[in-house]
């Protein structure tokens, strides 16, 4: 394996040079990993996706970020303080940061980019989070002196600083001005990130390079903050389509780091050369029951159908053994994660049996929704319905595009129950929040739910959220407004070329942490 | 009775009546008794090797291969068959109303043919199914429109040839309406290119039901085609290459008897055509 | 003859628009919102919906969108890439490269075997040989090229190890490597064309010699190889040539399921992969190409045709 690779390098460094780019010097070090598809653009928080904001993540930083658990941290701040009333953020800047232009970072860059993504005229989504269209309703920005930053809200929100740490806007990811061209359009991302954009070839290949001035924080490394000590000078990824086709790369040495799924991972794992990491994460595979159901509107048929599921029996098959059922909204990896998330409705056939007997339940059919998609959607749907008929529910399946399935779950008809799957929520009130309220997508729509959600979005006391959401859980599995299976397994293919790589929770790469062995 | 004996008498018809009389069989059969429910998972069997409890094993559902076959058999001829009415009946009124009425609706008709010939079989089926809805019935209708264009040639074409000869100026001499000439003198003697074609397109439809269902967009899981048997098994086809290997079987020697059995039709009823056997459109 | 011509091509070029207003009708009606799926589900507000849409283009009245579609046709580059961001011209001929490669590869690797198969079978017509190609054609022509394709990856791929099972290395990067991972593909493409191929060439040849001039050549002593080679194969060949020109036609507009058995990226699996990724422009400019293509070669033949049978001038 190991000769192979080096001949294969030898194939690749001659490519580059065909290509007429940089000639990388012999002691460069590259990781080969690979992206499912191209990334939707260079603008963080604004041309972006999934794939895109682990890219933007190595080129940006925020003021703060996610630590493991979930908590918030400061990133480009050394420091914020939030005042009493909660009204008032005032973020203190680490001093001597620079771009990758070696402009140093000051208050002005902060406050340009802050307008950049939440000014009334920014194109990025990001701008509905702060502008009072939803929560969060920022009055004033302000620089009171080069290396201060201050945020005023109308209304106290616990959730605002978790909100700047959202991934899907680069953490507000602080930019030099020059980022932009004199007439305002994108130009290129100018960070601080310890990489920098490469070489990139649309539909082939994206590459990092690694920053030399980067100016790391002095802490251990935690969750997506802390130090940065970048020693891989280009991370380099291929645009590879489908996940057989990266596995089979992997195996042969072409790359050296591929996301693979569960079976991929059983069969990799004990080949020499090969390592498999197996990390949960806090993607929330759950049964979305839907709320306008007229058969659904008696709790004791959500609770006789959350009986009927055995989330063990199907997070062991759905992950060939290496998960286990976690059916809480909450994340396990969560500091909000208790005794009292640990808590789910329990597999007992007889007394769903006895619970759809008091119900009445006449053989109503009950159609379950999915889709064949990446995320065993099909899988999960499949083996709930045969539990289902065990039960003496009448359950039919139907198989459906995604995009079809997209639609049905926004306008909450054409379902009784579907296979869904959320993205990470790294706050335990938002992991309510994102099935629970108003809105006809959302399952959970009880008014004091709801009241209670909204509660925990706000109070900046722990002991007092910890309180709201263990209520929260109690009622999640009494009322059952959804039948929650567990978090999402992520599986890493690694060659043993790689030092250093550790999955966390969020599931987003951090290249930074990357090692060549030998 | 003269004619299928004639038929039978043919090797190639013979054997691709009882060839495709074996599979009409399997399909009556598995819709009527299977073995197992071909439905029914069982999570602790999963990958069953061939044994006596299940003769073809179990699939990565813990469900029985046998039963699913058979009930896979059922959906595949059924939608072959409901498949052929469509472009069948309409394909011969307006095939035979082009052919013989010729003028603006023959150009007309030809250019919206045209049209959607250039499509691809696979996007008509997804676009109709949108509307329809993903299921057997959103099948039959997609292929139905995708072969329509093809009986309308046909037939528009023999009307053509037909109404050239002289049977059918003498009947137009005797006074006799164009509708009752069309009917009467027309269409019974485009009977035998059809038969020969419908033959065909039951295969065709065998196949393009197979590959769309195979790229997941023909019949919906968890109801088996022989299509989506295999396109199921195309993730575990490297550790357990049965579960593809006899879906596979099934389709081909359902396309054989299609294809022998048309051959020797097209010798008996139609030997100056020459369409080929069934193969793949999409 | 000129003016044949020329009224042909007039002729397909309301089809072609025929053809681009069902696209996009048809592509408009799929279920789902390319918006939402861009967003993968989580939607936090009804505005990042919007906002999203606004920045596809989606939010327009869809006759707009059908005008902007038409002047995005017309400057070549037939729109961006929902899901890359790539220009969609671009992004077509690049997959259609690889679709070229492995469909000409196979097309003439068909024509290499099916020539001789067909002539050796017509001229030793009812004997063993005969029936043996007649079997074996009919019998591979019963198989799903796609199965057969599956089945190849499992013997070569899985079982013996001797060839890759999945993905794509252009030739161009690396010649050898990229042809071992052609040659399954092309394999299972050929061996249908072998078959129809074969029967075409068989049953052409068959055709002209039992005609006066081939009679004619042998009644003068000519050496039967050079009966076969110069008289019934130049006649013989003129409608597998046809079935050729259909053929390729066919195979290069959507070779989609080959491609997704074997994870190739050509235009049928580009296609395939913007159906479900909702990727409008993608879709609309794969179809449009691929629409084309069938129009042009309908043309050609047609043009072809008339120049061995004046009476289509005439109809």
């Amino acid at each position: 394996m190991k000769i192979r690779n080096g001949l294969l390098g030898t194939v690749m460094l001659a490519a580059t040079l065909a290509c007429g780019t940089v000639v990388p010097a012999l002691a460069d070090s590259m990781v080969r990993m690979a992206l499912n598809a191209d990334i939707r653009g260079t603008n963080p928080g604004v041309t972006r996706d999934g794939n895109t904001d682990i890219i933007h993540g190595h080129i940006i930083e925020g003021l703060v970020t996610y630590g493991a658990n979930f908590e918030i941290i400061p990133m480009l701040a050394e420091s914020y303080e939030v005042s009493d009333d909660g009204l008032t953020y005032t973020f203190h800047l680490r001093k001597g940061v620079k771009f990758h232009n070696g402009a140093v970072m000051t208050s002005k860059e902060v406050l340009w980019s802050w307008n950049r993504l939440a000014g009334p005229e920014s194109e990025s989504h990001c701008k509905n989070y702060f502008n009072g269209k939803n929560n969060i309703n920022v009055v004033a920005a302000e620089t009171p002196d080069e290396n201060t930053f201050v945020i005023r809200l109308e209304r106290p929100y616990a959730v605002f600083l978790a909100t700047i740490a959202r991934f899907d806007c680069g953490a507000m990811g602080i930019l030099h001005p020059d980022s932009v061209n004199p007439d305002g359009s994108w130009n290129a991302p100018i960070g601080t990130g310890p990489y920098m954009l490469g070489d990139h070839l649309p539909g082939r290949y994206v590459e990092l390079k690694r920053f030399p001035d980067y100016v790391s924080r002095d802490e251990p490394l935690n969750g997506y903050g802390g130090g940065k000590h970048a020693e891989v000078d280009t991370l380099h990824f291929d645009i590879v389509g489908e996940g057989a086709v990266a596995k089979t790369a992997l195996q042969a040495g072409d790359l050296d780091l591929v996301q693979i799924d569960a079976m991929a991972a059983a069969e990799l794992q004990g080949q020499p050369g090969f390592t498999v990491d197996a990390t949960q994460s806090a993607v929330w595979d759950t049964y979305l029951l839907n709320p306008n159901d007229p058969l659904l509107k008696d709790v004791r048929i959500r609770q006789a159908m959350a009986h009927a599921i055995d989330p063990e029996q199907i997070m062991a098959a759905i992950t060939e053994g290496f998960g286990k059922a976690s059916p809480s909204p909450v994340p396990p990896m969560s500091a909000n994660f208790t005794q009292v998330e640990a808590q789910y409705p329990a597999y007992d056939v007889e007394l769903a049996r006895s619970l759809m007997q008091q119900a009445g339940y006449d053989g109503e059919e009950i159609t379950i929704l999915a889709t064949r998609r990446n995320g065993a959607y099909y899988e999960r749907a499949l083996m709930a319905q045969a539990m289902l008929m065990d039960a003496g529910f009448n359950a039919k399946l139907e198989v459906v595009e995604w995009g079809t399935q997209l639609e049905a779950y926004r306008k909450a008809e054409g379902y009784t129950m579907q296979s869904f799957s959320f993205s990470p929520r790294l706050q335990a009130g938002l992991s309510f929040e994102m099935f629970t309220g108003a809105a006809t997508r959302k399952a959970w729509q009880d008014p004091e739910a709801i009241a209670l959600v909204n509660e925990s979005l706000q109070t900046g006391d722990p002991a007092r959220l910890q309180r709201i959401i263990d209520e929260l859980s109690r009622r999640f599995n009494t009322e059952v407004p959804a039948i929650g299976l567990g978090h999402r397994m992520l599986f890493t293919g690694l060659s043993d070329r790689v030092e250093g790589f550790e999955n966390w929770g969020a599931g987003m790469l951090r290249g930074w942490m990357l090692r060549v062995a030998g | 009775m003269n004619f299928i004996l004639r038929l039978l008498r043919k090797p190639n018809g013979l054997i691709g009546a009882l060839m495709l009389g074996a599979v009409l069989l399997m399909a009556v059969l598995g819709a009527v008794w299977t073995p197992y429910d071909p439905l029914k998972s069982d999570l602790l069997h999963r990958f069953a090797a061939p044994g006596t409890a299940h003769p073809f094993g179990t699939d990565m559902f813990g469900r029985d291969v046998l039963s699913r076959l058979m009930r896979g058999a059922w959906v595949s001829v059924s939608i072959g068959f409901a498949t052929l009415v469509i472009p069948v009946l309409l394909g011969t009124i307006l095939g035979a109303a082009a052919g013989y009425f010729r003028g603006w609706f023959d150009r007309l008709l030809i250019m919206v043919l045209d049209a959607l010939m250039a499509f691809p079989g696979l996007l008509i089926a997804l676009g109709l199914m949108a509307v329809i809805g993903a299921n057997r019935y959103g099948v039959i209708l997609a292929l139905s429109f995708a072969y329509l264009p093809a009986v309308t040639r046909v037939v528009r074409g023999s009307v053509l040839s037909i109404s050239q000869s002289e049977f059918v100026e003498a009947s137009a001499v005797m006074g006799n309406s164009r509708l009752y000439t069309l009917i009467v003198h027309i269409l019974p003697n485009c009977l035998a290119p059809l038969i020969v074609l419908s033959t065909m397109m039951f295969g065709w439809v065998l196949l393009a039901e197979s590959a769309l269902s195979f790229l997941g967009l023909g019949v919906p899981p968890p109801e088996p085609s022989w299509g989506n048997i295999l396109s199921e098994a195309k993730a575990h086809l490297m550790r357990y290459p049965l579960l593809g290997l006899l879906p596979g079987i099934c389709i081909s020697v359902a396309l054989l008897g299609v294809n022998l059995l048309g051959d020797a039709l097209r010798d008996e009823l139609d030997p100056k055509s020459a369409s080929g056997p069934s193969k793949e459109t999409i | 003859m000129f003016l044949f011509v020329l009224r042909r091509i007039v002729m397909s070029v309301p089809t072609l628009i025929l053809v681009a207003v069902i696209i996009f009708c048809l592509v408009r009606a799929l279920p789902g919102d390319a918006a939402l799926m861009m967003l993968g589900g989580n939607i936090d507000d009804e505005s990042t919906l919007e906002m999203m849409r606004r920045q596809l283009g989606l939010d327009q009245p869809l006759p707009v969108q059908f005008l902007a579609w038409l002047r995005e046709i017309f400057s070549g580059n037939l729109g961006i890439s929902i899901r890359t961001g790539q220009p969609v011209g671009a992004l077509i001929l690049d997959r259609f490269g690889v679709t070229a490669t492995v469909v000409l590869l196979a097309m003439g690797t068909a024509l290499i075997v099916a020539i001789p198969a067909g002539l050796i079978a017509a001229h030793r017509h009812n004997t063993k040989v005969d029936y043996a190609i007649v079997v074996l054609t009919i019998l591979k022509l019963s198989m799903p090229s796609f199965w057969v394709g599956l089945m190849l990856l499992v013997l070569f791929g899985a079982i013996l190890g001797w060839l890759p099972t999945v993905g794509f290395v252009s030739m161009s990067q690396d010649f050898g490597l990229g042809l071992t991972y052609l040659i399954l593909p092309v394999t299972s493409l050929a061996l249908s064309e072998i078959a129809v191929m074969t029967r075409m060439m068989r049953a052409g040849s068959l055709e002209v010699m039992n005609r006066d001039y081939i009679t004619h050549a042998r009644a003068k002593g000519l050496p039967e190889r050079q009966v076969l080679w110069r008289h019934v194969f130049p006649n013989a060949f003129a409608p597998t040539l046809t079935m050729v020109g259909i053929a390729l036609a066919g195979l290069l507009a959507g070779a989609a399921v080959t491609e997704t058995v074997f994870t190739l990226p050509g235009l049928g699996k580009l296609l395939v992969d913007s159906i479900y990724g909702r990727d409008y422009p993608v879709l609309q400019g794969a179809l449009l190409f691929i629409a084309a293509i069938y129009v042009v070669t309908n043309l050609l033949i047609d043009i072809a045709y008339s120049f061995f049978d004046p009476k289509v001038r005439l109809s």
